[in-house]
């Protein structure tokens, strides 16, 4: 069993490049800027650097698209609802 | 190993046609996909459910499960006949892998259809160039990890169980991989982990790819964790926020005395600063409080309440108008 690595945390402060983002995400640069266009994604520096937070996006935007054959704007409004939806489990969770 | 009935998995009739399939695997997704189910099990659901639809979903594939399945039930042990393998030479085909935590499949499929041949990649786009030619970086990988609010506050440490694509001379296997994960203390929902190295092999002595890790909170009984603030209801009697008081108040971890000062009505919020999570500058506690009325069931209660009624004038609904 590999022990003792060194875990790094990556937040909203933390930036990639849309280069790592592809390779990380392992999706194609157009694709990113599919998104970034549609407003799902917020970049820094005109869409050549991004926060950590986006792998998030982006491999939920790609299981979405994937698992639901769902085209781009498809995606962005189902991520932009189901973030709403948690905002408002939160909501409903604080005022118990 | 035992037998998947993946048409039971479906909740479709082994004539169903490939319309009625598609609409069983669509109408399930949309039930148990964990990026819309956050409820414990719906991700194991999901993969069996995936799994199936990969299976039934492909004519080729079909054939080749129906073939085999004549006379297994779900559940009962299953060896596929020794002639499999050369009946089914597509099953060796080389093909793509997925990466560690993306759509694994069940010990099943893999024995059936094997870990590589028949397994499409329907998964992320491939966007490295000249496969198999020099040095070439590992995959990166990703997971998510559930950690919980206790986790947070103390740090914790996570085995958790990873399929990763290793190369056995030119071919790629998944393996199983365990790895004790640390979880950094002070961790907040929608953070990453990466742990680098972690990931697929790199080829021709190109690098390994790293492991991402999504980092989720698990729903807490009493708190609830927004960044790296903690939110708690806090019950207080009638007396206790009309009059103010100083109450015990759970606080991640423990407990500590509160302040509530006088006239703090129902769903006031009151702030505990530096007893969230931990960080550089801790996270607060932000108490809502929850004024609790005694029953009016005993004659002392019964007297208190009508003394009230009595002696204090209130009209809480003196702002909805002339009814």
């Amino acid at each position: 069993m590999a022990r003792d690595m060194m875990p790094e945390t990556l937040d909203e402060t933390s930036v990639l490049t849309k280069d790592d983002l592809c390779r990380v995400c392992q999706v194609d640069a157009a694709w990113i800027d599919e998104l970034h266009a549609l407003g799902v994604l917020e970049s820094q520096s005109q869409g050549r650097a991004y926060s950590a937070v986006s792998i998030r996006t982006i491999t939920r935007a790609r299981r979405l698209e994937r698992d639901f054959a769902l085209n781009m704007p498809g995606v962005a409004l189902a991520l932009e609802l189901l973030d709403e939806i948690e905002r408002l489990r939160a909501e409903v969770r604080k005022l118990r | 190993m035992e037998y998947k009935d993946y048409y039971k998995t479906l909740g479709v009739e082994r004539s169903a046609s490939p319309e009625d399939i598609k609409k069983a695997y669509r109408q399930l997704a949309r039930k148990f996909h964990p990026d819309i189910n956050k409820d414990a099990g719906a991700e194991d659901k999901f993969k069996e459910i995936n799994e199936a639809n990969d299976v039934l979903g492909d004519a080729e594939k079909r054939k080749a499960y129906d073939e085999l399945g004549q006379g297994f039930a779900a559940g009962q042990n299953f060896r596929p006949p020794p002639n499999w393998e050369q009946a089914h030479p597509h099953t060796q085909r080389a093909g793509a892998h997925h990466a560690a935590g993306d759509a694994e499949f069940s010990d099943f499929f893999e024995e059936v259809f094997g870990s590589r041949g028949f397994r499409q990649s329907h998964g992320f786009h491939r966007t490295r160039p000249h496969a198999g030619t020099g040095r070439m970086r590992g995959e990166d990988a990703h997971a998510r990890v559930v950690v919980s609010l206790r986790d947070s506050m103390t740090g914790a440490t996570r085995q958790m169980s990873l399929r990763v694509p290793e190369i056995k001379g030119d071919r790629i296997e998944l393996r199983e991989k365990v790895l004790e994960v640390k979880i950094p203390k002070g961790i907040t929902g929608g953070k990453i982990i990466r742990l680098r190295g972690q990931g697929g092999p790199g080829l021709g002595g190109g690098e390994p790819g790293d492991l991402y890790l999504e980092v989720e909170f698990a729903p807490d009984p009493l708190f609830h964790a927004e960044g790296k603030n903690v939110h708690v209801t806090l019950p207080v009697t009638p007396w206790e926020a009309a009059l103010g008081a100083t109450v015990k108040t759970p606080v991640p971890g423990g407990s500590i005395m509160m302040r509530i000062p006088p006239n703090a009505g129902d769903g006031r919020e009151l702030r505990a600063k530096g007893k969230g999570l931990p960080a550089a500058e801790p996270g607060d506690l932000i108490v809502r409080l929850k004024v609790v009325w005694p029953p009016a069931d005993t004659d002392t209660a019964r007297a208190a309440y009508e003394a009230m009624a009595r002696d204090i004038p209130f009209d809480p609904r003196s702002g909805l108008g002339e009814a």
